[in-house]
């Protein structure tokens, strides 16, 4: 039996625009987060910490980081635990690419680096084969190049690439029928930042996903452990390792007043949460909800916030009984709603943006 | 508003005076001079004049006789609210008081409270329209303004216009706020212009941190390169340089070796002499040892033989001078024998030359005597010369001849003499000459040729010995032969260990030419040169590398500061794209809005018009600006202006009436202000004056009504008729009229 943590993504150096002052601290989170993979990876006494690319998020990478690094494998090679490990699209291989500063391999003799070809390693005490390839100065590759040939009893691959999507044409796109045909026990892959199979038994093809919260809509925060009992019967296993969270809050505020909303809200924030908020529903033209105002006051209880409003403003006869055409609110109204389905998409968000700030406006004049 | 009573106090010709109103409809009637007109200035003074006016017109409302300024006290309700407004003209005080709920207000917050409640703003509009007199009821002039203002501001049932205004304004502010300085240079830019230019700013310092690490990376990914190529250069230095040692080596070799050879030449050549000077040596001390046995004079012996030798040689020298001498002697003799003979000239000579003498003398005498001829003396000199010259000739061939005799005397003596001297020199030769075979016998040999020939023998042989011994020692120097031996034989195992050593395969593998090695001398200066360079540079690199290193955290925070600044740009434009939207949808939805307020005006005093004209006129048309008045005329079949002679003045006067009360009814937005009527349907006949009453008194379940008039024809349709007296008596009244406000104020 063989085990394994499988990771990836975790842009070691990444920006982090939205986050403001907070962006150099949550830099510093990554490092603590693989740093804490290595602390999973020698407490489960994995034999093979797979890195499916994207270790790190450019180039430019301080000599601390790197010496950070290489700490991180040397604590996994005391331990006894190999890495392999692949540039991804982020840090491709190629002249003055981090892995010639780093050179990690020369300093760090349980750390195999993967050419731009696909290339087998053997691990003769594991009776193991890892095929990997790095991403290089041509970008991800299929794997239809990858040997077929094993030369010993398990078999895992390491690749970092999109997987097929229909209907989206991307470089050296990852198919389920060669995922199949190559017949591996296992295959760790990288790019996607959110935890998902691309494949079942009995060739698993996972992509372990960002360790750490990186981006809005990205679920992150996990790592892989893979057992392999056996060829062909991997036991897949994903362990929480990320500290911060995205959470994406979706409120039908129909029906709802703005404290209900807020209460709604305010009951999920956390400091290390990341809250999307989706405001949705139709909403009547005396009960808007402003997304600004409503995102200002769940900032600072959690890690980052964002409140987008998509809820509609309910525009029927019947809502508008209360704003009569002879009105400036219904006749403002029921104008902006001619211009808004007379408008092209792009036209229409502002408007239809325009009509809750005019009403709000115009309300809050007449409440005042 | 229902004003519920006026109470007067020195106002004009009121000194003081209680005036109590009907909610609906009043009919004040009283003749000429009863103080109609003074009463309806005292209501419009009490609505709108703020006692705190400085204008002197106040002054003319004081009673006649008066000094001082009167007050007025109007009661009203509104929304079934009392309130009590009083204005003390002497005091410049205004209070308006809710009577039931006991709420004040003062000055111009009273004023505000009453104005809101009239829902006409202004005096004029209020003239103009809810206070119709004959003579003006076909005017709108006097608030035309107001009106066309009010209509055009008018927004019915929603967020009063102040409101909509505010909104427009603070948008109008909010776009400003954001938009200055786009178009223009602005002191205090908008917040867009702040984002671009923050946004432009931080791109350059993004540009110019990018350069500046992409030049350290460059520098960094060369350093490294150098140092690869440095290592590669210096390996392949170090190979060179090794090949290049050793073939330096072998060339040394190889010309050592030559030197090498001509020694071990010149030694072996150097033992050869020296055995073949030891050879000569040898045969040199035999041939001594025969010479030796054979005899040989020594140099005594050889110096005496030469000395007798010389002894001989000198004897027979003098034998021969000798010889010569005696020759020469008889030879002398013999030419002296011969001698000269007397001739017959030598004999005559004498004579003949005493002859001439004297004739000479004579030829000479006879010149100096004669005078004859001048040639005697010239030829006596000639006969004197010639007879000296024969006479001195002969004189000395005389004395010739006795000298010559002499020496015949002499050379025979002489010639004895040398012939004696010759003997004895054949003696003296002779004695020599034994003396020498004397020597020549004492060295053992024959002949003083053979003693010479053997001494000179010895003498090179010995000079030979010392030659060849000088030669051997020569080259022996300081060393014996056997110690140059030695030398040879290690000379020459060196010179072939050389020889084996430049000869063997691994060695002729590594060699190259002469011109390979001066190549390769090249080569190795090349790369010498090349290593240097390369590590002048990478010593640069270092040293500039060394001074920091990227700052990549820096670039990601200004990246990250970029990215958000960017966003705030983009919000800030997008606020601005709604706020416009906003705006535009407001204003639209305003001149939206007016259309209506005209033509709720126009139907409106169309249905008032329908009342009045009992169905005969019904549609009424106000073109705004200028408030212009057309009305549907039915038998035209076309509109037409309210006027004479298109239409009567009576119609007119009904058309401008329904036209008042419409405005009134739309200006005022919901508020009810109470109607001034000054004997208005002058011009109506009895019908019509039926029908306005009748449409009147409809109005008046709204508006009240107060109809100022001198005719009795409306007291009918009153539901109060106040009768104005010409001088009304002043009424009783408990107290003074202005009391002081109660405390609450707001």
């Amino acid at each position: 039996m063989i085990t394994l943590l499988h990771t990836a993504d975790l842009h070691l150096g990444m920006g982090f625009p939205g986050l403001g002052e907070r962006g150099r601290d949550h830099r510093e989170q990554l490092k603590r987060t693989f740093a804490r993979i290595v602390d999973l990876a020698l407490a489960e006494r994995v034999d093979l910490m797979l890195i499916a690319g994207d270790l790190f998020d450019s180039h430019h990478q301080s000599e601390g980081t790197l010496t950070f690094v290489r700490d991180q494998f040397l604590r996994l090679q005391h331990g006894g635990i190999r890495v392999a490990l692949l540039a991804g699209n982020h840090d491709p291989l190629g002249e003055g690419s981090v892995w010639t500063r780093a050179r990690f391999e020369a300093s760090c003799p349980n750390v195999t680096l993967f050419g731009p070809e696909p290339q087998p390693v053997v691990y003769r005490d594991l009776d193991l084969t890892v095929i990997g390839q790095s991403v290089g100065p041509e970008g991800p590759q299929p794997l239809g190049a990858w040997p077929r040939k094993r030369s010993a009893r398990f078999a895992v691959g390491l690749a970092h690439g999109s997987s097929y999507r229909a209907g989206v044409v991307e470089t050296g796109t990852i198919h389920p029928a060669d995922i199949k045909s190559l017949g591996l026990d296992y295959l760790a892959l990288g790019d996607w930042h959110s935890a998902q199979a691309v494949s079942g038994p009995p060739t698993p093809a996972w992509y372990a996903g960002a360790p750490e919260f990186l981006q809005m809509d990205q679920e992150g925060g996990q790592v892989i452990l893979v057992r392999i009992p056996e060829p062909g019967q991997a036991q897949v296993r994903l362990e929480r390792v990320g500290r911060r969270r995205y959470r994406r809050l979706e409120v039908d505020v129909s029906g709802l007043d703005a404290d209900r909303v807020r209460a709604r809200v305010l009951a999920e924030i956390d400091p290390d949460v990341v809250l999307d908020v989706v405001l949705t529903g139709t909403v009547a033209p005396q009960m808007l909800i402003d997304a600004r105002e409503l995102e200002e006051t769940i900032q600072d209880g959690c890690y980052r916030a964002r409140v987008r409003n998509q809820s509609t403003v309910w525009l029927e006869e019947k809502a508008l009984e209360a704003f009569p055409e002879r009105t400036l609110v219904g006749r403002y109204i029921r104008l902006m709603r001619e211009q808004t389905a007379a408008a092209t998409p792009e036209e229409q968000s502002v408007l239809q943006e325009a009509l809750q700030v005019g009403v709000a406006l115009l309300l809050s004049a007449e409440g005042g | 508003m229902r004003l519920l009573s006026l109470r007067l106090r020195h106002f004009r010709r009121f000194g003081e005076a209680v005036f109590t109103f009907d909610p609906r409809l009043n009919v004040l009637v009283g003749p000429n001079e009863a103080g109609k007109s003074t009463l309806r200035h005292a209501i419009l003074t009490a609505l709108f004049v703020n006692p705190a006016t400085t204008s002197k017109k106040v002054m003319e409302w004081r009673p006649w006789g008066s000094e001082s300024l009167g007050s007025v006290v109007l009661e009203f309700e509104v929304d079934g609210r009392r309130y009590e407004l009083r204005k003390d003209f002497e005091h410049r005080r205004a209070e308006l008081r809710d009577v039931l709920h006991g709420l004040t207000w003062e000055g111009t917050k009273a004023q505000e409270r009453v104005l809101q409640a009239l829902g006409l703003a202004t005096e004029d509009l209020y003239r103009a329209t809810a206070m119709i007199s004959q003579a003006e009821i076909a005017s709108l002039g006097v608030g035309a303004t107001d009106i066309g203002t009010r209509l055009s501001r008018i927004v019915q049932a929603g967020p009063g216009d102040a409101e909509a205004g505010t909104v427009i304004k603070r948008l109008d502010k909010d776009i400003v706020d954001l938009e200055r300085g786009l178009d223009k240079p602005a002191k205090n830019p908008g917040g867009i212009k702040r984002l671009q230019d923050e946004v432009a700013a931080l791109q350059a310092q993004q540009s110019d941190l990018q350069q500046r690490i992409a030049r350290l990376d460059e520098q960094r990914e060369e350093l490294r390169r150098i140092k690869i190529e440095v290592e590669a250069a210096a390996r392949d230095l170090r190979v060179q340089e090794a090949h290049l040692r050793e073939n330096q080596d072998f060339l040394i070799m190889e010309q050592q070796l030559e030197p090498l050879r001509v020694q071990e030449r010149q030694l072996a050549e150097r033992l050869g002499a020296i055995e073949k000077g030891y050879a000569g040596l040898s045969a040199i001390r035999h041939g001594l040892e025969a010479l030796q046995a054979q005899g040989v004079p020594d140099d005594a012996a050889i110096a005496q033989l030469h000395t007798a030798g010389g002894a001989v040689h000198n004897q027979r020298k003098e034998i021969e001078r000798q010889q010569g001498l005696v020759l020469a002697e008889e030879g002398r003799l013999e030419s002296l024998s011969i001698g000269p003979r007397p001739s017959l000239w030598s004999r005559a000579a004498f004579p003949a030359g005493g002859l001439l003498l004297l004739v000479g003398i004579l030829a000479g005498i006879l010149g100096l005597l004669g005078q004859s001829v001048a040639i005697l003396p010239l030829a006596a000199a000639l006969l004197l010369g010639s007879g000296i010259i024969l006479v001195l000739g002969e004189v000395r061939r005389r004395h010739r001849l006795a000298d010559l005799s002499h020496e015949r005397e002499t050379s025979a003596l002489r010639l004895e003499e040398r012939r004696a001297a010759q003997t004895a020199a054949r003696d003296g030769l002779h004695r020599e000459e034994e003396t020498l075979r004397a020597i020549v016998a004492t060295t053992g040999s024959t002949t003083v040729d053979e003693a010479e020939s053997r001494h000179r023998r010895l003498r090179d042989l010995l000079q030979e010995q010392t030659a060849v011994h000088s030669q051997v020692e020569a080259h022996l120097g300081t060393r014996t032969p056997e110690e140059l031996q030695a030398a040879l034989d290690e000379k020459r195992a060196d010179v072939a260990g050389r020889e084996v050593a430049l000869t063997r395969p691994e060695v002729q593998a590594k060699r190259i030419t002469q011109l390979q090695v001066q190549q390769l001398e090249h080569d190795v200066k090349d790369l010498t040169q090349k290593v240097h360079r390369l590590q002048e540079r990478q010593d640069r690199l270092e040293r500039e590398t060394a001074e920091g290193a990227p700052d990549y955290e820096a670039l990601v925070v200004l990246q990250e500061r970029l990215v958000e600044r960017q966003e705030m740009l983009e919000a800030a434009r997008r606020r601005a794209l709604v706020s416009r939207a906003v705006r535009e949808g407001l204003q639209t939805a305003r001149q939206d809005i007016l259309i209506p307020a005209r033509r709720l005006v126009e139907q409106r005093a169309g249905e008032y018009l329908n009342l009045l004209t009992l169905g005969a006129y019904d549609r009424v048309q106000i073109e705004e600006p200028p408030l212009r008045v057309a009305v549907w005329v039915p038998q035209a079949n076309q509109w037409m202006e309210p006027e004479e002679p298109t239409l009567s003045r009576g119609t007119a006067d009904q058309v401008y009436l329904a036209v008042r009360l419409a405005l009134v009814e739309v200006l005022a937005e919901g508020c009810h202000p109470p109607l001034l009527l000054d004997d208005p349907f002058g011009t109506f006949d009895p019908p019509r004056l039926q029908a306005a009453m009748a449409m009147l008194r409809r109005v008046s379940e709204v508006n009240q009504v107060l109809l100022f008039t001198c005719r009795p024809e409306y007291e009918p349709f009153a539901d109060r008729v106040i009768p104005l007296a010409e001088r009304p008596a002043p009424p009783e009244v408990p107290g003074p009229l202005w009391q002081q406000p109660p405390p609450r104020t707001h």
